[in-house]
């Protein structure tokens, strides 16, 4: 068999990792084996297993390829995180424990209350705030407001 | 026990990081040049019609000295990193020290505000603001999945981190760290010593950390923050009130001893200065030394960092800058 990281000398080694239960092997000639460690960094969780012509491709705006990225465990830029996408929403799904931000979602969260409410519900949240603030009169106004609205 | 303002007696000082990149412009490391020039001529215009131009200065790495840059990286204005930059790196930093906005470190900005004791509130409000001047200027990179994207993943989502320095003794005097840890990292937190990852934790002071920053709201961040950190220093002080319960001689006589050497010693080494200060805060948080300024104690001790004292004297042996250390600490004892 040849090794699975230079894909030219006889695989010699045999290196096993088990993560969270999972077991995977890599088989490795003596050259590949004493170079650096496999397993010590980020890269190693996504590099793992990838033959060497998977790490041909390579950002468009900062020219960082997949190896360098998996090597390094950074990003050359933001465009990185789209043309390694796959490799980014696992890296990070390992890091956060999840791979979606959704900024969106909070702001809509934000907004869409304010849209839902009536004229009456605004009336009855001055109303307690009137009566919070012992503003009595106004309290009694505001009331009679919301009464003659509900009437209708 | 007495209660403080921001928990000044356990929290030494909290600060909130928002990490921010530029679309269409690589990052620090593979940018050239010139694109670093540009974002920094665009930054620091983004403050032209701001009433904080006034008050902040602009410190071109490349252009100050390596002794300056220590007295920087000290007082945590700017990291080991920005100082390292291939390419033009500047931190435009605020007069009374509690804004330092790094530009091309890690990231394109490092936008960083300091307060006292535990108080992250202010210090996001603050970095807000300056988040909101730039983002008129300059378009920041935010995918719809992954949220603001940085160069390491570990900051991708809100790019924000918040950090507080902790006084700990009691919890490291009973050999409590490793617990700490493990309790931090089940939070989503981290705990380091005074100078981040792998440094020592000189003087009992820790840094704590929020190690998640995607998939929840920077708000959200901030509140289990400060919960942890709450915790924290509760925990502290009740291993600190067991502490003096259970051996109260030897802690009486450790905080007393370390006030004696501190008000009359002629010169005191800057790590020295650190277990001094740490066992002194200890026994006036204990109310066995009275009548002491925490604040300015540990400002006292922090001004007299050796790269921070060096730039205030001229041609200082590290023997001169102990005789001056230990005159600036009897000065803050007063």
């Amino acid at each position: 068999m040849l090794c699975e990281k230079c894909g030219k000398n006889n695989a010699t080694v045999m290196y096993t990792q088990i993560v969270n239960g999972k077991k995977s092997s890599l088989n490795l000639c003596s050259g590949c084996a004493s170079g650096e460690s496999l397993f010590d960094n980020f890269g190693s969780l996504l590099s793992f297993g990838t033959r060497p012509e998977m790490n041909g491709s390579s950002c468009p705006l900062c020219g960082m390829t997949l190896s360098e990225f998996t090597r390094k465990g950074r990003m050359g830029c933001g465009e990185c995180y789209n043309t390694f996408r796959r490799q980014a929403t696992a890296m990070l799904q390992k890091i956060h424990g999840t791979s979606v931000h959704n900024v969106k979602k909070e702001e809509i969260k934000e907004e869409a209350p304010k849209k839902e409410k009536t004229e009456i519900e605004i009336l009855k949240e001055k109303l307690s705030q009137a009566i919070a603030s012992e503003n009595y009169e106004e309290a009694a106004k505001i009331r009679d407001e919301i009464r003659s609205k509900e009437g209708k | 026990m007495k209660s403080h303002t921001n928990e000044i007696d356990i929290a030494v000082s909290t600060r909130i990081r928002l990490a921010r990149n530029i679309s269409g412009i690589p990052y620090p490391r593979k940018m050239t040049k010139t694109q670093a020039q540009e974002l920094i001529d665009t930054v620091w215009s983004a403050f032209d019609n701001s009433p904080l131009k006034n008050e902040l200065r602009k410190i071109e790495i490349g252009a100050i000295s390596d002794l300056e840059k220590k007295a920087l990286i000290e007082k945590h204005l700017i990291s080991s990193e920005l100082c390292a930059s291939k390419v033009p790196s500047v931190a435009i930093i605020s007069n009374d020290e509690k804004i330092s906005l790094m530009v091309n470190e890690e990231d394109h900005l490092r936008i960083q505000v300091f307060a006292d004791g535990l108080d992250s509130d202010s210090a996001y409000d603050t970095a807000k603001k300056i988040e909101t001047l730039l983002s008129e200027k300059l378009t920041f990179d935010c995918d719809k999945e992954f949220g603001y994207l940085t160069s390491c993943p570990t900051n991708a989502g809100t790019g924000l981190r918040a950090s507080v320095m902790l006084h700990l003794p009691a919890i490291s005097t009973l050999g409590q760290v490793n617990p700490l840890l493990k309790w931090a990292a089940n939070l989503g937190m981290t705990v380091r010593g005074l100078y981040g990852e792998g440094s020592r934790a000189s003087g009992a002071l820790f840094q704590l950390s929020n190690q998640i920053t995607m998939g929840t709201s920077e708000e959200d961040i901030l509140s289990r923050f400060n919960a942890a950190a709450c915790s924290l220093i509760s925990e502290e002080r009740r291993l600190s009130a067991q502490l003096f319960e259970k051996n109260e001689y030897e802690m009486k006589d450790k905080c007393l001893r370390s006030l004696g050497i501190l008000k009359n010693a002629y010169m005191i080494s800057s790590s020295e200065a650190m277990n001094l200060v740490s066992n002194v805060c200890m026994g006036a948080n204990a109310g066995i030394i009275k009548d002491i300024d925490l604040a300015n104690l540990r400002r006292g001790m922090f001004s007299s960092m050796p790269a921070t004292l060096s730039m205030t004297m001229e041609k200082a042996s590290p023997q001169d800058r102990d005789v001056k250390r230990a005159q600036i600490l009897q000065g803050a004892l007063q």
